[in-house]
């Protein structure tokens, strides 16, 4: 259904500088994971590999320096659903209250109660995006990569540009940190 | 971007972050640590921003900042583990009220100040890049309380108070300055001129001798040092405001009071919280009003001043008298909260969000609100100081059992309050409250102590709850009293708006009964005081107090 050579089929197409094509690349990433977040049954096909790839090919066409601001507009949408996705899901499946609603409402009328309480192996790996996902968060406000996104900086923080040189005439030594030198 | 994404993922899912450990750690490991630079520097990227962008950007960014940490301290005070961020935050926001010698200046050439950094030159006028001029100062805040303050305080017929658009410009009726419109920026764009050296070196006041062992106490100390003679430095008011409405929020809401009823340590957290509120906004206002412009600036916008305090007035319940006396007061009173007994944690809730609007809104909030602003959180944090403290001790003394009485004296009866107290008229008045009513008077459903209450307090003579008084409330009292006495003394003799003086004459009331409730030989220094409370039934009648 969703493999890790489609999504780099999708990140290269990303890449390649035409506006339509990169609508087009978001489009199918965000209904890809809808489709799959919907269906309790393919929420497994969303693993952390996966996620993280989704996440990447949006937060790449979120440079507006680079891509038109429609496409920076249609990704940044797309990084926000992608990120309700995996916070929701985080939400059912960590929060007492949220578990046994959503037991509640996966058992069906004719199953016994023995039968639902089995052990079901947890396969979904949603929560652990969030994690990730927040922690990167953290480091792109800062200026930093982040460390499950690797590689991917977010934009830079109005407080670097600005005051980058500022802390430069001061200190008189090398720039720290990351971003670009004005 | 990534600073948006933190604001929903913080605010849209809260509960994930209270309730499970893995999230509750990365607030601690990696959330807070990243606001830490932001808030920091908040006053400095304002003006950066100001400066290269206007001050629509300039205002976005630093209302975008506040309100991460503005919910991060709402929603996550009472997190276990979380408490000494919480801290840490509010200290970085007070740091960035007031001036600082290592500001933008210092780092651009470490002898120009923000003033000059920023273009204003000696006519008040900042000058931007592109040529245009301001006028900062009186003329911005004139301007700004017309256009972004009474024309915001429409007072609609349903009971609320609807927020119009903030038109530009407006003619000033104060006989200040003029300032050339600038897009709906212009309130926000305000500089507050503070005082660095209000009337040369303090006087030594109660309390002033005790070492300050605040984390603020060294920005204390540069702020001191900082001082010339009588120089008269211009700070943005934006930042100023947005985070003063952040501490009224959180001094409003329940959790300082949550966090003090958690035991000795949360009281000790709390108390620094406490201690650098106070000590920053009684020291802005101090500075403010040390600039004759400033008092002459609130006096002239008393239509936003009374908008704003009635308002508030209305929800805290209790300045009856100032409401009965005031016949505006009665008709804005019938109009906000009709003839219904609603809730006051409803409406508690409702300045919350009134005040979060009107500061957060893109035309910003002029000068003269900020210090209104800053008055009013003055006097919400002692209310909830006062609130808190004695809320803890009488938890405790309804424990006596649970807790280790080194003397064992009296736990019983400590809630039995009987008093005799000589109202203004000179006739002797029994008030009489028993425990039942003490904390009914104390419970959630009334957020400050009537007034009935404290002149009613008996003096504690269990050991223990002394030391809970001292360790909560009369340790902060002692190092900021001085100053928040010096405030009140400078608006009574200012400012003749009877509720202003009401408001200050009940502040020295507050803080000094703590001093007073928790009887130990300071008392005696504080006993003036305590009689200008006595009388100061008497003295609010009158429309000039000294």
């Amino acid at each position: 259904m969703c493999n890790g050579q489609d999504l780099l089929t999708a990140n290269i197409q990303a890449s390649t500088g035409k506006t339509d094509i990169q609508l087009k690349v978001l489009q199918v990433v965000l209904q890809l994971a809808n489709a799959l977040a919907v269906d309790p049954t393919s929420i497994e096909f969303l693993t952390t590999s996966v996620i993280g790839t989704m996440l990447s090919v949006s937060l790449q066409l979120c440079d507006s320096s680079r891509y038109h601001s429609s496409v920076v507009s249609s990704a940044f949408a797309t990084v926000r659903q992608l990120m309700a996705i995996i916070m929701d899901d985080a939400s059912e499946n960590l929060l007492p209250q949220q578990q046994g609603q959503r037991a509640a409402a996966v058992q069906s009328p004719g199953q016994s109660p023995a039968k639902s309480m089995a052990p079901v192996p947890n396969t979904n790996e949603l929560p652990k995006c969030a994690e990730l996902f927040i922690k990167d968060l953290s480091n792109f406000a800062k200026g930093l990569p982040g460390e499950w996104l690797n590689g991917k900086i977010l934009d830079m923080p109005w407080r670097w540009h600005l005051t980058h040189p500022f802390h430069r005439r001061r200190c008189g030594g090398p720039q720290h940190g990351h971003g670009p030198h004005i | 971007m990534a600073m948006d994404l933190i604001y929903e993922v913080i605010s849209g899912w809260k509960r994930l972050f209270q309730e499970v450990a893995a999230f509750r750690a990365i607030l601690s490991s990696h959330l807070s640590p990243c606001m830490k630079p932001y808030l920091r520097n908040l006053r400095d990227d304002y003006l950066v921003v100001l400066k290269s962008g206007g001050s629509g950007p300039s205002n976005s960014q630093t209302s975008l900042v506040v309100r991460i940490a503005r919910s991060l301290l709402l929603n996550f005070m009472t997190v276990r583990g979380f408490l000494l961020e919480v801290e840490m935050l509010v200290n970085l926001m007070m740091h960035s009220i007031l001036p600082e010698k290592m500001g933008i200046g210092a780092m651009l050439s470490g002898t120009e100040v923000p003033r000059q950094i920023i273009g204003i030159d000696d006519g008040n006028k900042l000058r931007y890049d592109d040529g245009s001029v301001q006028i900062v100062g009186l003329g911005t805040g004139v301007a700004g309380a017309l256009a972004g303050g009474l024309m915001r305080l429409a007072i609609s017929a349903q009971g609320g108070i609807k927020s119009a658009a903030a038109g530009a410009g407006g003619s000033s009726s104060s006989g200040g300055s003029h300032s050339s419109a600038r897009g709906s920026g212009l309130a926000g764009s305000g500089f507050l001129a503070l005082c660095t050296n209000p009337g040369g070196p303090s006087k030594l006041s109660p309390g002033s001798g005790v070492a300050d062992s605040s984390p603020m106490a060294n920005s204390y100390s540069a702020y001191s040092s900082n001082s010339g003679a009588n120089d008269i430095v211009y700070v943005p008011s934006y930042p100023i405001a947005v985070c003063l409405e952040t501490v009224m929020a959180l001094f409003l809401s329940d959790r300082a009071t949550d966090v003090m009823a958690m035991g000795l340590g949360g009281v000790d957290a709390v108390k620094t919280i406490y201690t650098s509120v106070i000590h920053t906004v009684s020291t802005l206002l101090n500075e403010a009003f040390a600039v004759d412009n400033n008092v002459r600036l609130v006096l002239h916008t008393s239509g936003t001043l009374l908008y704003f305090i009635l308002y508030l007035n209305f929800y805290y319940r209790d300045f009856e008298l100032a409401v009965k006396t005031s016949h505006l007061a009665g008709v804005l009173e019938n109009l906000f909260c009709g003839s219904s007994d609603s809730g006051v944690s409803e409406n508690r809730d409702a300045v919350c969000r009134f005040v979060h609007d009107q500061v957060h809104s893109p035309s910003g909030i002029s000068t003269a609100e900020v210090l209104v602003l800053a008055f009013h959180v003055l006097q919400v944090t002692t209310r909830a100081l006062v609130r808190g403290s004695l809320q803890c001790t009488m938890a405790m003394s309804k424990e006596p059992s649970t807790r280790a009485s080194p003397v064992g004296a009296s736990a019983g009866t400590s809630s039995e309050l009987v008093v005799n107290s000589t109202g203004g008229s000179g006739d002797s008045l029994t008030i009489s409250i028993d425990a039942a009513q003490a904390q009914a008077a104390m419970g959630p459903q009334h957020f400050f102590v009537p007034r009935s209450v404290l002149l009613a307090l008996p003096f504690p003579t269990d050991q223990l709850l002394t030391q809970v008084l001292n360790t909560s409330g009369r340790a902060v009292v002692e190092k900021t009293g001085g100053k928040v006495r010096d405030i009140c003394m400078s608006m009574l003799l200012k400012v003749e708006d009877t509720v202003v003086i009401r408001r200050c004459v009940g502040i020295i009331t507050e803080v000094y009964c703590l001093i007073l409730y928790s009887r130990t030989a300071a008392h005696k220094r504080y006993f003036f005081p305590i009689l200008v409370v006595r009388f100061s039934d008497r003295v609010s009648r009158t429309t000039r107090v000294m």
